[in-house]
């Protein structure tokens, strides 16, 4: 990733993060540019959700410091940040309509709501309880709302688990889409997502970086002789120190 | 073992294995019994026979030699009102059985007594050591539900902050909603301030349906002033309960655990804050706990402007200054205390 302060997005600089004697993250630094897609990937307990939560701005790491858009993230810039939660916001009765109004009111955005109702197709939806949406059309709308304020920087945990494969289709061109202006910071366990949405990806393992780059600059890292045509599946496994039997059986841990 | 077996012992480990489930199911009973034991094991909270004494500005030695001689009973409790008209009040409710008013010259005293305490009344002017006249009031009574209702009216207020503003709360933590709104722009304040609205609105409409039932079916008194008081103090005792809430609630991850929390402190508040017997018929450190309690104050005010007839604000004021005090203690707690996200 070559320096350009101009479009530098995030900088992260010997992070580290403790929760009395566990250690959720160490040492991990990255500099990400924009725009693009850029996946988080690991297994369980990773640290990914931890090191979300701190440049969400949410968790102060133990040591370490971190830059957005080429400055310190104190105080937090809120209004050019945009989140997707894993799970998201359920109040029981509040309909799309409401959820979309709170959101756009909050960032100070007129029109939001129609703005929203409109991007995540949902303007027939309007007075449906978001508890009562499909798993796409709660993912469109989550999305679409996060965006509302126009941020430079989206961050989105697990944006399609649970759904199925049309609507992670559908999911995946709607975020194609933001990418083209912005830089969207994702975690994910969907290795096949991470093959065709993401440019860049770091590989995190017990709260270490264990690589980061391009998919491309990723995969060709990949030793011949553990490599099997899967792309980023090959770069999960050898980073992530996961062994695949000749086969095409996944095989013991060996972390 | 068959399915009933296991179930029942998982779900009896599952109680036993939550240190606040087994507190509050096994323990709390025992305290209750023990508090209310310990307070009440010698005798019942109505069994002692109050006395009014009018004490206006100017000194009555009449009236003073009285109260002197009524509190060397234990059985006998003396309070001293400011107005004829609150002593009144208080003989209307039931929670004096005779007034004791001073004349002119300050060589006599008159003994009101209401119908049903003639004989009570004859037996006091047998004690007391200045010549006394007795008249009996035939005045309406109120009936015990009077007495409670200016409780009834504190306990609304009281539940309804503790739980109505402590519970969502630990449920838009556990929903992620907290986390959510922290990921926004959107203040502290104006998040606390909206919901302190939202239950606010709702007891206002609450307190407002209590006074027109009351007045409707019990034919409790009530003006345009009246009302307007009580809307007061609801309002500053909501403001006290909604900020005790959230504190509770900033501090608590789990409902199950806030829910025991808030049980454990809505007990006290309800035993010993006047909703349903005079504080000084407890022992002392009690009536003094009680006393400094938010509701107990909420209780004695709405019964003064109820019942007593109490309108004019410099009586109020000690009350309402008190509980704005409150409210403003807790809120500082809860934005000190509250974290959108851990």
């Amino acid at each position: 990733m070559a320096p350009a302060a101009a479009r530098e997005i995030i900088h992260v600089e010997a992070i580290g993060k403790r929760f009395g004697e566990t250690t959720a993250l160490e040492d991990v630094s990255f500099t990400i540019e924009g725009p693009g897609i850029v996946g988080v990937l690991g297994p369980n307990g990773a640290g990914k959700t931890t090191l979300l939560d701190i440049l969400e701005g949410l968790s102060s790491p133990t040591t370490g410091t971190y830059r957005l858009f080429g400055q310190a993230a104190h105080p937090y810039p809120r209004r050019r940040v945009g989140v997707v939660m894993q799970k998201e916001a359920h109040l029981e009765r509040i309909t799309v309509r409401e959820y979309a109004e709170l959101f756009s009111v909050i960032f100070g955005v007129s029109h939001g709501p129609e703005k929203i109702l409109e991007s995540a197709r949902l303007t027939h939806r309007a007075r449906t309880p978001v508890t009562r949406l499909s798993g796409g059309e709660a993912a469109r709308l989550y999305i679409t709302t996060a965006v509302v304020h126009e941020p430079d920087l989206v961050f989105l945990d697990e944006p399609t688990a649970h759904l199925d494969p049309d609507n992670k289709r559908i999911i995946g061109e709607v975020l194609r889409d933001l990418a083209k202006e912005r830089t969207l910071f994702l975690t994910t366990h969907d290795l096949y997502e991470a093959e065709v949405l993401c440019d860049k990806l770091l590989f995190l393992v017990g709260g270490k970086l264990r690589a980061s780059g391009t998919k491309a600059e990723l995969v060709a890292s990949v030793p011949d002789d553990k490599r099997h045509g899967i792309g980023v599946e090959d770069a999960f496994f050898h980073f992530c120190s996961i062994r695949i039997e000749r086969g095409g059986n996944i095989g013991e841990r060996t972390l | 073992m068959n399915a009933f077996l296991v179930l029942l012992r998982i779900r009896l480990l599952d109680v036993l294995r939550s240190r606040s489930s087994t507190g509050f199911v096994l323990l709390f009973p025992v305290v209750l019994l023990g508090v209310l034991g310990l307070v009440f094991m010698h005798g019942h909270p109505f069994e002692r026979r109050y006395v009014a004494i009018v004490m206006t500005d100017q000194t009555n030695e009449a009236l003073e030699s009285c109260a002197s001689k009524l509190e060397s009973f234990d059985e006998v409790r003396v309070s001293r009102e400011r107005t004829e008209a609150e002593a009144m009040g208080k003989l209307r409710s039931r929670m004096t059985s005779a007034v004791l008013v001073g004349t002119p010259e300050g060589n006599k005293v008159t003994l009101r007594i209401g119908e049903r305490d003639q004989i009570f009344g004859s037996g006091l002017t047998t004690i007391l050591p200045t010549a006394s006249t007795v008249e009996v009031v035939k005045a309406p009574r109120f009936g015990y539900v009077h007495y409670l209702f200016p409780g009834i009216l504190a306990f609304s207020v009281l539940t309804a902050g503790l739980f109505g503003m402590g519970y969502p709360m630990v449920l838009f933590r556990q929903s992620l909603f907290l986390k959510k709104l922290a990921t926004t722009p959107l203040p502290k304040h104006t998040f606390i301030a909206a919901n302190v609205a939202t239950r606010a609105i709702l007891v206002l409409i609450q307190v407002v349906l209590l006074l027109l039932i009351a007045r409707g079916a019990f034919g409790m008194p009530l003006t345009m002033t009246s009302f307007l008081w009580i809307i007061l103090i609801s309002m500053l005792g909501v403001f006290v309960f909604l900020g005790a809430g959230f504190a509770i609630a900033s501090q608590i991850k789990n409902p199950e655990l806030l829910v025991d929390i808030i049980s454990a402190v809505n007990f006290p508040l309800i035993f010993f804050s006047e909703i349903f017997f005079p504080l000084d018929g407890l022992p002392k450190p009690l009536a003094a706990f009680g006393s400094i309690l938010p509701s107990t104050e909420m209780v004695r005010m709405s019964r003064s402007v109820l019942l007593y007839g109490v309108q004019d604000f410099s009586s109020l004021a000690g009350g309402l200054g008190l509980l704005g005090g409150w409210a403003i203690a807790m809120f500082a707690i809860s934005l000190v205390t509250f974290k959108w996200h851990e």
